[in-house]
């Protein structure tokens, strides 16, 4: 006989007997029938009054299962709903739809969830005590709930700083903090229980702060300050930020420029985990002697914080790609390497197909990638995981959420063609089985297990697309700015210059007509002195004439003759320039004039750049 | 025939001097004005005619004739000094644009056809 129902026999044994046992007995009772019992059997009443989630047409309560499993895994993340709670939901939601007793404590958590929030849109959804809250009025703003709660868990960036947020408030953000540190920080246990950040917390947020030498926390005079900086939140957050960080952080007492996750398998693939360990090394390849350097190296930082903390970041960047599917906990077993084994596989076919398409150089970088993202030494059951390499092909991964269409098509085209598998398979496979329940068998067994659910919407996606084009423009501006004006003022130059030249050549012509020298003056010998002249006249058959001051400086004659050689450029320039304009009148009257003065003005500006180039 | 012949040959003259410009200070009613003179029209005249007439210490520095066949004199002053060799220079490069001057004046007088470099294949082709 089951424990618990023997127990529960003896209880109600025990009630009309001893006194003091029988008050015990009720207790126990009172505890396994009010708390326990509504768990792990659906109980024919609601406690809650009326449970109803008649809102949904039956078309759509698939799509609301998932988002009901959701909201359940960020409830329990965020310490709303207890392990145990969980674990009994896991079990019995298939029935959920048909019995909403099952989701009777996932009410009571959102309603607490709800009382904690600063969300202004609230007032729009629901304007009565929390309190009051039933499933339907869940139901009915499920998708917004779940968007809105899954800020507080997610890695992808998407958490606002708080406005206003002290260490030891009990509301969302100190649960997300709580949640944070429990997601990173591996190495004290006690942290697992907690699920909001007190200042009983502090020592771990300055850990994190130290290992990332971020300096965010530290505070002069060493008092502890209660506020989180808004640049502490937005690391955090961002598990792409935080790997930045940890890979910017040097461990202490290494030369560090490259990192690499360093891990044996036996040889029946269990992991020895005593044996994984980060490698601070100076260089990264592929060379035995590289690797043999690198597991040395990794002995060194085996058993410090920076070791768990680049296996937790890595996790959790694999868990939001779909490779990993364990529990993120910090202990790299068979399950991480088979999601890091997974992805390399990934990217070789998807080389091999792409392979026709690359240049010969493409396809050795990305082979010297691969090679570096992942690599077994020879002889042995030690891997090395280069941890920069590897971050390279995870960053190129979209998550499902953002998954193209046709990749959908094409997984069940491929599963069509699968021997065995007809269309009714996949349509039960697919449609009516839960897709969560698949991918995640044991959510129920194996309650630390999360699913990945991304937060980077369509919307926000292209949001975040946006803001990162901003940054790169911002960033690479600065780098062409210089040499998109420079270029531009070259050209505005050119076209300055030949302007300047043609009315020159105007003047000079003038003169030349009209018989004027052109006149140089040359600097006085003497301050205030009178200033010497240097005149040339060219007559209309070119004799030329010229009066030269004998004491004129040698750089004052070269100007002269500069300006001698200018007066017959510039007026020969204004002469066919002239010729030209009235030609390209004439044939702007013809058929196609236009086409022609714009192919001649771009030939002459293509000239000018060819120019400025060469 | 004096008028044909100056048109075909090509004659540069250089003469030094001190030439400078004098300041002429005119007062006006509200404010003083100075002015740069010199006569240039009356100077190149003269010196076009051969018949400078001046106190001035000038003398003729270089001299050079083409003539149409390109047979070239030229006429440098004798007992040239360090700061002379500049000045001749000076008279090469006007010489040089002279040349080059009348060169391409007669290069876009001449019709058409005859120009050199000219070919079938015009704008109007």
């Amino acid at each position: 006989m089951n424990e618990r129902v023997k127990h529960f026999r003896d209880c109600c044994r025990l009630l009309d007997q001893d006194k003091e046992e029988s008050k015990a007995a009720a207790d126990s009772l009172g505890q396994m029938v009010e708390e326990d019992m509504p768990q792990e059997y659906g109980i024919p009443y609601s406690p809650e009054g009326t449970l109803k989630t008649n809102t949904v047409p039956d078309e759509q309560a698939r799509h609301y299962r998932g988002l009901w499993h959701e909201l359940v895994q960020h409830l329990t993340d965020l310490g709303y709903l207890s392990d145990k709670e969980f674990v009994a939901y896991h079990k019995r939601r298939r029935s959920a739809a048909d019995d909403p007793v099952i989701l009777s404590p996932v009410l009571k958590a959102a309603r607490t969830y709800l009382a904690e929030e600063e969300w202004p849109e609230l007032a729009e959804i629901y304007t009565g005590d929390f309190s009051d809250i039933q499933l339907y009025h869940l139901e009915q703003y499920l998708g917004q709930l779940v968007e809105r709660i899954a800020r507080y868990t997610s890695f992808d960036g998407v958490l606002p700083p708080p406005a206003a947020y002290q260490l030891g408030q009990v509301n969302c953000y100190g649960r997300s903090l709580a949640y944070r540190l429990r997601t990173l920080i591996t190495f004290d246990k006690k942290l697992h229980d907690v699920y909001v950040c007190t200042e009983a917390e502090i020592g771990y947020l300055f850990n994190l702060d130290q290992i990332l030498e971020l300096e965010l926390l530290k505070k002069p005079d060493h008092a502890i300050d209660l506020q989180i900086p808004k640049r502490f939140w937005e690391i955090i957050a961002d598990i792409d930020v935080l790997y930045e960080k940890f890979r910017d952080a040097k461990p202490p007492g290494t030369r560090k420029r490259t990192i690499a996750l360093v891990y044996s398998l036996t040889a029946n693939r269990s992991m020895q985990e005593a044996e994984v360990s980060l490698s601070a090394s100076p260089s990264l390849g592929t060379k035995p002697r590289w690797t043999k350097n690198l597991v040395k190296d990794s002995e060194r930082i085996t058993s410090r914080p920076y070791n768990f903390l680049g296996i937790r970041i890595l996790q959790v960047k694999l868990w939001q790609t779909n490779f990993y599917i364990g529990a993120v906990d910090g202990t790299w077993g068979t399950v991480s390497h088979e999601a890091v084994e997974q992805l390399i596989a990934q990217e070789k076919e998807m080389l091999a197909e792409e392979s026709p398409q690359l240049k010969r150089r493409q396809i050795k970088d990305r082979e010297k990638l691969l090679a570096r993202a992942q690599t077994k030494l020879p002889g042995e059951s030690t891997y090395v995981v280069g941890l920069a390499p590897l971050y390279t092909l995870l960053a190129h991964y979209h998550s499902t959420a953002s998954a193209p269409e046709e990749s959908v098509e094409n997984i069940l085209e491929d599963l069509k063609n699968q021997d065995g598998v007809d269309d009714e398979a996949i349509d039960k496979k697919v449609l009516h089985d839960d897709a969560v329940g698949e991918l995640y068998p044991d959510a129920a067994k194996k309650p630390r297990r999360r699913v990945a659910y991304t937060r980077v919407s369509f919307w926000q996606g292209i949001k975040r697309g946006i803001k990162r084009i901003g940054r790169w423009i911002a960033k690479t501006i600065k780098k062409l700015l210089g040499p998109i004006f420079g270029f531009v003022k070259l050209i505005l130059g050119r076209i300055r210059s030949s302007i300047q030249r043609f009315f020159r050549g105007f003047r000079y012509l003038g003169y030349f007509l009209l018989g004027k020298p052109i006149v140089t003056l040359a600097r006085p010998l003497a301050e205030g002195g009178d200033p010497m002249v240097m005149a040339t006249k060219f007559g209309r058959d070119w004799d030329g004439y010229n009066l030269i001051n004998d004491e004129a400086r040698p750089e004052d004659i070269d100007r002269h003759s500069a300006h001698i050689k200018d007066m017959k450029d510039s007026m020969f320039y204004f002469i066919d320039s002239t010729v030209k304009i009235i030609k390209a009148i004439g044939k702007l009257t013809q058929p196609g004039g236009w086409v022609w003065l714009g192919l001649k003005i771009a030939r002459f500006l293509l000239e000018e750049v060819v120019d400025i180039i060469v | 025939m004096s008028f044909l012949k100056d048109l075909v040959t090509l004659d540069v003259v250089t003469v030094t001097g001190k030439f400078v410009l004098k300041k002429e200070a005119k007062t006006e009613s509200r404010r003083n004005v100075q002015r740069h003179i010199i006569d240039f029209d009356s100077m190149f005249n003269q010196l076009e005619n051969g018949s400078v007439e001046t106190d001035a210490e000038m003398r003729i520095l270089a001299a050079t004739r083409i003539e149409i066949d390109r047979d070239t004199y030229h006429f440098v002053s004798s007992n040239l000094t360090e700061a002379d060799e500049g000045l001749v220079k000076m008279h090469f490069d006007a010489v040089t644009a002279a040349t080059e001057g009348r060169s391409a004046t007669l290069a876009r007088l001449m019709p058409r056809g005859l120009r050199r470099g000219d070919d079938a294949s015009g704008d109007n082709a």
